[in-house]
């Protein structure tokens, strides 16, 4: 039985970026995004959010999304929770350290906003089976 | 009774000796006319005994068994003292003289003698022919006179061997005359043509006698050369006439080994016929083949000395060692030398060499030469000459002393030779040399020499030096490879198999190890040389480009921030207004619609061209990783055309794989591929006719693959074909506004296809379209095997 994607937690601190995501994934597509602009807001916010998926950028000021996505391990609630990194860096061997640090998926940046929500539920599809 | 001593006994005895008889074998004609006398004496013993010093010695004694016996007991010692008579003892009893006699009161009791005194030419009586009875006889007048001629017979045959003896001896003489002169010789009847040659004249020809019996003078006329013989029988006649006292030749005859001997032929007539002919002529023929040989050589060897003195570039001389040098010879190449003739120099109170030898020069070849005529060797010298016509020549000269048997100096010999020329080249060669060597000690370029074959510096200048942190003395004890990172091994293996090729090698950029361990980039470029000694050498120019490759770096590393920073802005812009234009957040204007579709492009161009500037700097700084994989050929090919129809369409271009080989194993990075592919692709839309067709074709080469790109459109300029790999070109600044794109495509695809082991290359008639290809090696890779095994089971 697998369950619909609907709660993203979205960490991005570009705002432009963060705008445009969001207009993609809540107003087009019908998800319930909780948007955070670093990585320490995340934290705060994403227990109490209770996201089926976090959306990382990697290149943030202060904490980083790989920091972020280690920090966010540290609540029992959030263990499990499947992490999709975007980035510029898609090299192979940066992809595969992403995937190595947890990450279900990575969305190179800079993101096809027409395309973006289909990405994201094709990465939850596979998460599910 | 012993006989007295005839009174020229002395005399006597040298007669006798002189006739060589005396204890020599016994003959048969003295024992024949022995025997005569015997018969016609009719008595039993007849004797020729000679008359020794101390004893008789028979040559010939028939009817007694004795050789010889005392003087003192001998009848003939009394027979002897009368040389004109014959002594006859009719019974020896009773004779005082021989009464006593052993042979008489002994055996062989002798009783009758009768003795004729053989008398030599000056009267001394020998001996005697005798006869001997053992009965008392007479003898009758005819027996007395014939015992007395017999007497004379026997003194004949003494001399006529004598005179045989000599004879013999003469000719055994000339025998080894002939043969110790190693002569042929001949014997010639003219009248009847018989012919005697001895063994050495068959051997001069390499024959034997036998072999060339039977032999005549036709012997002689078809061994002999017929021109010679013609010549030979010219002075034949004038030796016949008496013009001539002796004949004499040279001429060839032929040996048996078909080689030509050279003869002296000499001879004479030693008879003649009573009406005056020559009858018989004898002579020599010797052997003087090797004798001309060697005179022929020491002429051909003074021909020659003679040629080379008289070729020779300068003059030969010897000289007295005086302080004129006066001259005892002078080769006729002086005038050529100095311009003064040879003879001016030789006669009495002539020009000296000092009259024309610059006076600074003069003392030193004075002293140069006394040092070296008492060391006894010989001397080297330079010095200036002034010639005939004014004008100064620079003469090189060489020379040295003769000495007699005491060691003591009789004359010098040299030659002397014009150098002016090569004076005045090697001047012109020093100046350059000075030049070229300032140049090289001076360059701010490091300049260094190494040895082909192992890479070992041979040669460098002290800028090369100075770069590698090494002493000149130590550069020469270390090789190439080790100031050379290990990483470059492959890359220096490619340039000198570039040198071996085409001679040249570079620009080649590398990197080397100071001896403070750091490292320097470098650019190199060299050539090939090879040594006087014949080995290959590299000279390399090494330019330290450290600072070159400082503002590089920091140049590549503004151009990625920038990039990143300028990426993160685009992102928000192209991904809000894709979302806009794509009427997701509701209907637009079509005018505004239209506007923000421009600016949409537009972002989109500065995207790639950011993402393009981005992959080349990261090729650059050898940031990009290559996921290289054994992978098939096809599925890459199927998406990039399926990738790219979309953009061909916007043009109205269509897209065709041909691809008939099968499917074909790659070892490549895919993702790298499709993006070489999309250039190739995209390029060739672009300059695509509309309606136009682009043909992405995949040929079998061997073992390699080879994937080409065809379009037909206008092709590329000659202008544009040398730099269409590099950065930033486009055939038309104007190209990147009208036709889209970075410039930076075909750069990118160059070190994407290199990174793959692979080449890139293209083909391109003007007017008549391009075709842009990337060749791979087909991998046999174990997958496919595993695959073909799984298939068959």
């Amino acid at each position: 039985m697998t369950r619909e994607l609907t709660r993203i937690l979205y960490v991005e601190d570009d705002p432009d970026i963060q705008a445009i995501a969001m207009m993609v994934l809540e107003t087009i597509s019908g998800f319930t995004v909780e948007a955070c602009s670093c990585g320490s807001d995340a934290l705060q916010k994403a227990v109490a959010f209770n996201p089926d998926l976090i959306l990382l950028d990697v290149m943030m000021p202060g904490m980083d999304g790989p920091e972020t996505l280690k920090g966010l391990r540290g609540f029992p609630e959030l263990e499990t929770t499947p992490v999709v990194f975007m980035t510029a860096k898609v090299q192979p061997q940066e992809v595969q350290a992403y995937l190595g640090m947890g990450a279900v998926g990575v969305i190179a940046k800079p993101f096809d906003p027409m395309t973006l929500a289909q990405e994201l539920r094709d990465i939850w599809g596979r998460q599910q089976t | 009774m012993k006989a007295a001593l005839p009174p020229n006994e002395d005399a006597r005895l040298l007669a006798l000796y002189r006739l060589d008889v005396l204890d020599t074998p016994r003959e048969q004609n003295f024992d024949d006319i022995a025997q005569l006398a015997m018969s016609v004496c009719e008595v039993p013993i007849a004797v020729v005994s000679l008359v020794d010093r101390d004893r008789q010695w028979f040559k010939s004694c028939l009817g007694l068994d004795a050789t010889e016996t005392p003087r003192d007991v001998a009848f003939c010692a009394h027979a002897i003292l009368t040389p004109q008579e014959t002594l006859i003892v009719e019974d020896a009893m009773l004779d005082p003289r021989f009464a006593d006699n052993p042979l008489v009161t002994d055996a062989p009791f002798i009783r009758f003698y009768a003795g004729a005194p053989l008398i030599a030419k000056n009267g001394e009586a020998l001996g005697t022919l005798c006869v001997v009875d053992y009965r008392p006889r007479q003898l009758n007048d005819l027996q007395k006179n014939t015992l007395r001629l017999l007497s004379n017979q026997v003194i004949q045959l003494l001399q006529l061997r004598e005179t045989n003896i000599a004879l013999k001896q003469e000719r055994q003489h000339i025998e080894d005359v002939i043969k110790g002169a190693n002569l042929g010789t001949w014997r010639w009847n003219v009248q009847t043509g018989e012919t005697i040659f001895n063994e050495r004249w068959a051997s001069m020809l390499g024959y034997t006698l036998e072999d060339l019996a039977p032999v005549s003078i036709k012997t002689w006329l078809t061994l002999c050369h017929p021109e010679d013989l013609k010549t030979s029988g010219k002075l034949l006649e004038k030796h016949f006439s008496g013009e001539l006292d002796h004949y004499e030749c040279h001429c060839r005859m032929k040996h048996k080994n078909g080689e030509w001997v050279n003869v002296y032929a000499r001879g004479r007539v030693i008879s003649s016929t009573t009406d005056g002919k020559p009858l018989w002529m004898s002579g020599t023929h010797g052997d003087i083949t090797e004798l001309q040989r060697s005179r022929l050589q020491l002429q051909e060897s003074e021909a020659r000395l003679q040629t080379m003195i008289s070729n020779f570039p300068g003059a030969v001389y010897r000289c007295r060692n005086d302080a004129r040098w006066s001259m005892l010879y002078l080769s006729d190449a002086v005038q050529r030398l100095t311009g003064h003739h040879a003879e001016e120099f030789l006669r009495e109170n002539g020009l000296g060499f000092n009259d024309i030898t610059h006076v600074d020069d003069i003392s030193r070849i004075y002293e140069t030469v006394q040092q070296a005529l008492i060391n006894n060797h010989a001397f080297h010298l330079i010095y200036r000459m002034q010639h005939a016509a004014g004008h100064w020549i620079y003469v090189q000269e060489v020379g040295t002393g003769v000495y007699d048997q005491t060691g003591a100096l009789k004359y010098i010999d040299g030659f002397m030779w014009d150098i002016t020329e090569a004076k005045a080249a090697q001047d012109v060669i020093e100046v350059s040399e000075k030049k070229l060597s300032t140049l090289y000690t001076q360059a701010p370029m490091a300049i260094a020499l190494n040895k082909f074959s192992d890479g070992q510096y041979v040669e460098c200048n002290p800028e090369f030096c100075r770069l590698i942190g090494y002493s000149h003395q130590e550069v020469l004890q270390i090789g190439n490879d080790q100031i050379t990172p290990p990483e470059y091994y492959p890359n220096d293996y490619e340039q000198l198999q570039c040198l071996h090729l085409t001679g040249r090698y570079g620009p080649y950029e590398k990197n080397l190890i100071h001896r403070d361990g750091h490292l320097i980039p470098v650019l190199l470029n060299g050539v090939l040389i090879e040594s006087p000694n014949g080995e290959q050498q590299i000279w390399s120019f090494v330019q330290d480009i450290t600072e070159r490759k400082r503002i590089e770096q920091m140049k590549n590393e503004f151009v990625s921030a920038v990039s990143h920073e300028l990426r993160t802005p685009l992102t928000s812009i192209s991904g809000s207004l894709k979302l806009i234009v794509s009427g997701m957040l509701g209907e637009l204007p079509d005018n505004v619609k239209n506007m923000l579709s421009i600016a949409h492009k537009n972002a989109l161009r500065l995207t790639l061209l950011i993402n393009d500037l981005l992959d080349m700097e990261k090729l650059l700084a050898g940031k990009m990783v290559f996921d290289m994989r054994t992978q098939s050929l096809l599925p890459i090919l199927e998406q990039s055309v399926e990738g790219n129809a979309a953009y061909a369409d916007t043009f109205g271009v269509r897209l065709a794989l041909q691809a008939d080989v099968g499917d074909l194993q790659v070892f490549v990075d895919a993702q790298r591929l499709q993006q070489i592919l999309a250039n190739f692709i995209s390029n060739a839309v672009k300059f695509s006719p509309p309606q136009g067709q682009v043909e992405i074709k995949v040929t079998r080469m061997d073992d390699q693959v080879k994937i080409a790109v065809i379009d037909h459109g206008p092709g590329v300029s000659d202008e544009f074909r040398a730099r269409i790999f590099q950065k930033f070109s486009q055939a038309d600044s104007s190209d990147s506004r009208q036709r889209g794109g970075t410039g930076l495509g075909l750069a990118i695809s160059k070190a994407f296809v290199e990174r793959m082991q692979g080449t890139i290359g293209f083909d391109s008639e003007l007017g008549k379209g391009a075709t842009f290809f990337a060749i791979f090696p087909i991998s046999i890779s174990e997958e496919k095997n595993i695959n073909q095994a799984g298939n068959t089971v």
